[in-house]
């Protein structure tokens, strides 16, 4: 009895969980708390709020949340259905496919260096885009548009748009990873009992792919919501104001300043606040779409 | 009969969706490519050339008043005069540092004497150096040979760490319920929620302490944080894909869970596997942001390369840079795609 | 299958395997001494080039140590390699050049540079001393300092004659007059006003401010201040409308997306380099005072505190401030205003000699000149951040009125150090 005890502690899965654990403990933990201490303290070390009063009522932080949320929702909305799309396309093996997944895998290799003089090459009055579009008779030579003067809104979209083009094979492999499992038989069923091609894709391989899809929009969601780098090397700190890019502004620039470590660490907490919200959110919904099906 | 229209139609939708992927992606690629062949007089000149130039069309003016010599390039149909000088040294470091010609003082002077002895300009093709921009970038990232090992290292061990860790809590993720195991796979994404541009900060403080201050390996410890949730989730969803029956199946035939697991899991999985492989690599490979506060005198590739030429004016030896930076990881693409594509339909259930 | 993943997982084995004695190697190789130089100067790599091909070199050959340069592109990232070493404390670096700007809290904040026990022969600017010397110690000997100055596209010259304006002798005013005819008659915005977050705009700002009559800059309110964001402000049409995104007016110069910018010099030297004959420098315009303003900036070059090589480092401080040898950098790498009076007596009349004559001759002439505070204010960045302010709300339109630069001077006066 004891010995059997004994065995089934020990084989549990748990222990396979244990270097993990260590590991997040040992690097991650402890520097988390630091962070989330700083965020609830004032200058004396004392807890207070005023980190996070002081931060909400600032303009430039109502500009951060609204561009972060515009970004994050039309970012992952369009990079789902482009990277969907190309991964099932990419998964019927055609001739070039091969050649073709490695070209919409070459802009995942970018470093981020490398993107930024890559767009912002293209993006002057008189750079590449307009060369580009100047040549295919789009535009007027003489006064071509100045993508750099755009704001608000359409410099939001810009940045998803750049954002796409660097992201969206990171999204398509994931996809296509899922794909692998995924029975060609289902689908060929699926097909000869009369469904039409978007009813199969409703009914049989959004389902079976679910797993997978919802992995893929939480880590694209995560990662967009941190967005600052291609807007930073784009436009600069401050012209399109996101949350990350206010804890780098605070971070990089004004380091010295009164309150930019506190802030830097505060904006950190409440950018894994809004996460963590959005996330179970959608893990939620997902799961309960998932209960209404099975009903049905 | 009926068929073929729609086969011609599909064909041309294949054909428009193929060119439409192909140009998004090359068209910038290309141009981008182009900015790092460009001398510095190239590097802004519009309209920007799709195809790096081999030389130039000019013209060399003498101006007997002055008793100067002006050079000409060609701009669209007409001539711009782009540098006016008496000394043959100067016009020689000016063609050599702003329009990569290399050019002896003796050439320069000869050319000088023929334009002299001409009555109007004397046309002259300048031949470029074509990998010149590359040649600079190797002359000042002094220890890339150093940095690139550095840069395997670092990548090496961020994929050995995350795919260990990450794989193993995938796995256990996707096939057991335990108590904590929800609390664990949400907590394992907070860990990816926190701006690691905060984090890096405290973490670096910590990581010196610990004495690994300049090594790969720190540099993996931090880079590996983020990446091991990334696998985890990756390949448990996966995991979750395979069905359970399967597994169960083999395992009726007598084989043990470790063999069911190495026969028949780990080989569905691999893909996942492999996908999860390029992201550590890249995320390692390419970072410079942390590599500049936790290491000094063994900088990463990515780190010399925005040391040497990151902070210049003009954008052509920063594109060579990233170009050098960019060919590694792009072979590694290059084989795991091999990878991620060998498994293709070939998946048997 | 199996056999692909074997291969796989050998390939990494050996990367990492591979890697460790080639790093062991690598350390192996360096043999005698060593020094190494961050520095904050240099940034461009042709610059880089020229000193690690033609002055490094000559070090080595006349004394046997080595020299590494690491060039750090702004301040921030400056403080983040001295704070690393500072909190390991392993000094790797020997010697420090570092802007004037950052002088103070390299010397207070990380205590990471000794002061000079012999300052090297010569005599020196003394503009920068007040952050190269505290406390009576002088911690750095100034190299260089550079001033504002006007670059302008040849394309743009008739418009001038037009007027019937000199560039040499132009003021502010008729500057704006003179953007404001180009804007008129081709449609197009021709001045650029770089803006981008931290980088210039303070300074440019600054340059109008002074000539304006302004005894201390920063500021915003003071009647002279009023009447430079007024000038700015008039010349609203005729600023590329991108101006708060670009860093340095190279690109905006080399596309001739614009025609003319007052800039530092040594940026607008790399526009001006890459065709000189597209392009005519002059000095930095007069204005209401009836005089030039700029703010003047300069790098100086320090021996680290934990350095582990000091008699070397000395001895490349000592090198590096020979005659010739500070005079080739200056030539090469700017043109920019030598520090040192036995140079600046001894120039020459060639292209580059000029831009430095002329670059002296602001320093020195009647000029209103005024200093980079960061040691006022808590934090410089946000200081840059009002000015920034200013440039992104004139472009917007907003009407720079005496109410919005009192609301401007207030927060300036919160940010100040008590």
């Amino acid at each position: 009895m004891n010995r059997m005890r004994r065995a089934g502690f020990f084989k549990s899965p748990i222990w396979f969980l244990v270097p993990v654990i260590i590991y997040y403990a040992a690097f991650w933990i402890r520097p988390t708390i630091s962070v989330i201490i700083e965020s609830f303290t004032d200058k004396s070390g004392v807890f207070s709020f005023a980190n996070y009063v002081r931060l909400f009522s600032q303009k430039s932080m109502r500009t951060a949340f609204l561009n972060t949320i515009l970004f994050t929702l039309g970012s992952a909305i369009l990079q789902f259905i482009l990277a969907f799309a190309l991964a099932l396309w990419l998964n019927k093996k055609f001739r070039f496919s091969n050649l073709v997944l490695f070209i919409t895998l070459i802009p995942m290799a970018f470093p981020p260096a490398a993107v930024g003089i890559l767009w912002k090459t293209g993006l002057y009055r008189f750079g590449w885009i307009n060369s580009f579009l100047c040549s295919l008779g789009l535009m007027n030579p003489a006064n071509p548009v100045d993508w750099m003067s755009f704001r608000n809104l359409y410099a939001v979209i810009l940045l998803i748009i750049i954002d796409t083009w660097t992201v969206l094979p990171s999204v398509m492999i994931i996809l296509l990873a899922g794909l692998q499992n995924f029975n060609k038989e289902f689908e060929e069923a699926g097909w000869v009992f009369g469904a039409n091609k978007f009813q199969t894709l409703k009914d049989i391989v959004f389902p079976i792919m679910k797993p997978t899809i919802i992995t893929a929009m939480i880590l694209r969601m995560i990662a967009a919501v941190q967005v600052w780098l291609i807007a930073v090397m784009i436009f600069g700190y401050n012209v399109v104001p996101f949350l990350v890019e206010r804890i780098a502004y605070n971070v990089d620039v004004i380091t010295f300043a009164k309150y930019a470590r506190k802030d830097a660490y505060t904006i950190s907490v409440i950018v894994a606040a809004i996460v963590l919200i959005s996330v179970s959110i959608y893990l939620r919904v997902s799961g309960e779409k998932q209960k209404g099906g099975e009903i049905a | 009969m009926s068929m073929r229209p729609g086969k011609l139609w599909s064909r041309t939708v294949f054909l428009l969706i193929l060119a439409t992927i192909a140009s998004t992606v090359i068209l910038p690629i290309l141009y981008f490519l182009t900015i790092s062949f460009a001398s510095n007089y190239e590097a802004y000149q519009f309209p920007a050339k799709i195809f790096p130039t081999f030389s130039y069309s000019a013209q060399l003016r003498y101006n007997a008043e002055k008793d100067s010599y002006t050079l000409l390039l060609k701009k669209g149909s007409t001539y711009e005069a782009v540098k006016t000088t008496q000394d043959v040294s100067d016009f020689s470091l000016y063609c050599k540092s702003q329009l990569n010609v290399l050019l002896s003082s003796a050439a320069v002077q000869e050319l000088f004497n023929k334009a002299k002895n001409t009555d109007h300009a004397l046309p002259i093709k300048l031949k470029k150096d074509f990998f010149r921009n590359y040649i600079v970038f190797f002359i000042l990232a002094e220890g890339s040979m150093c940095a690139l090992f550095n840069s395997l290292k670092a990548a090496g061990w961020t994929i050995l760490i995350s795919l260990i860790l990450g794989g193993v809590s995938g796995y256990i993720m996707a096939r057991y319920k335990f108590k904590f195991s929800n609390t664990f796979s949400t907590s394992l994404l907070v860990v990816r929620m926190f701006p690691a541009v905060a984090l890096s900060l405290p973490l670096v403080v910590y990581i010196m302490k610990m004495n690994l201050y300049d090594t790969s390996f720190a540099l993996a410890i931090v880079y590996a944080v983020p990446n091991i949730a990334l696998t985890a989730w990756i390949t448990s969803s996966i995991f979750k894909g395979i069905s359970v029956e399967l597994e169960e199946a083999a395992m009726v035939f007598g084989a043990t869970r470790l063999k069911t697991l190495m026969t028949i899991t780990f080989p569905l999985a691999f893909p996942a596997i492999i996908a999860s492989s390029l992201y550590a690599f890249l995320a390692a490979w390419n970072d410079s942001i942390t590599a500049l506060i936790m290491t000094n005198n063994n900088p990463t590739l990515a780190l010399l390369v925005y040391r040497t030429v990151g902070s210049s004016t003009i954008p052509n030896l920063p594109a060579a840079g990233a170009v050098v930076l960019l060919v590694p990881s792009l072979i590694f693409t290059f084989i795991i795609k091999n990878y991620i594509n060998q498994l293709w339909g070939k998946v048997a259930l | 299958m199996a056999k692909s993943r074997v291969t796989f997982i050998a390939v990494f084995l050996i990367l990492i395997g591979l890697a460790s004695p080639f790093f062991v190697m690598a350390q192996g190789t360096q043999k005698g001494e060593k020094i190494k130089i961050v520095s904050q100067m240099f940034y461009d790599p042709a610059q880089q080039q020229y000193i690690k091909e033609q002055i490094l070199p000559k070090f080595t050959a006349e004394t046997g140590i080595e020299v590494e340069l690491q060039v750090v592109a702004n301040a921030s990232e400056l403080y983040k390699v001295i704070q690393a070493q500072q909190q390991t404390g392993k000094w790797s670096t020997d010697i420090l050049i570092a802007h004037d700007s950052t002088a103070v809290p390299i010397v207070q904040e990380y205590r990471a540079v000794q002061p000079y026990t012999k300052i090297p022969a010569g005599t020196y600017i003394t503009q920068f001393d007040d952050n190269f010397v505290q406390g009576g110690k002088r911690y750095f000997v100034p190299l260089q300092a550079d001033v504002y100055l006007t670059i302008a596209n040849r394309k743009a010259l008739p418009y001038l004659q037009k007027l019937g304006y000199d560039i040499n002798n132009l003021t502010w005013e008729q500057l704006a007059e003179w953007v404001r005819l180009i804007k008129k008659e081709t449609g197009l915005p021709k001045y650029v006003f770089p803006a981008l977050a931290g980088k210039f705009a303070t300074y440019e700002f600054n340059a109008v401010q002074l000539a304006y009559g302004d005894k201390y800059v920063p500021a915003f309110n003071t009647p002279a201040s009023q009447a430079a964001f007024k000038l700015v402000a008039s010349m609203k049409e005729g600023i590329l409308p991108s101006s708060p995104t670009i860093d340095f007016p190279t690109a905006s110069l080399a596309t001739e997306e614009a025609w003319i910018t007052v800039f530092h010099q040594a940026y607008a030297n790399a526009s001006f380099s890459q065709a000189p004959d597209k392009f005519i420098v002059a000095p930095v315009p007069i204005g209401g005072s009836g005089k030039r303003g700029t703010i003047i900036g300069g790098h100086g070059i320090g021996i680290i505190a934990g350095s582990t090589h000091k008699a070397a480092a000395e001895k490349f401080v000592e090198f590096f401030l020979r005659d010739d040898i500070l005079y080739a950098v200056m030539k090469n790498t700017g043109p920019w205003i030598p520090s040192k009076a036995e140079i600046t007596s001894k120039l020459k009349d060639d292209p580059s000699d000029q831009i430095m004559k002329m670059g002296l001759a602001t320093l020195t002439g009647p000029t209103l000149i005024d200093r980079v505070r960061v040691a006022e204010y808590q934090d410089w960045g946000q200081v840059k951040r009002l000015y920034e302010e200013v440039i992104g709300d004139i472009l917007a339109g907003k009407d720079i009125n005496k109410q919005y630069l009192d609301a401007k001077q207030k927060e300036l006066e919160s940010l100040k150090v008590n």
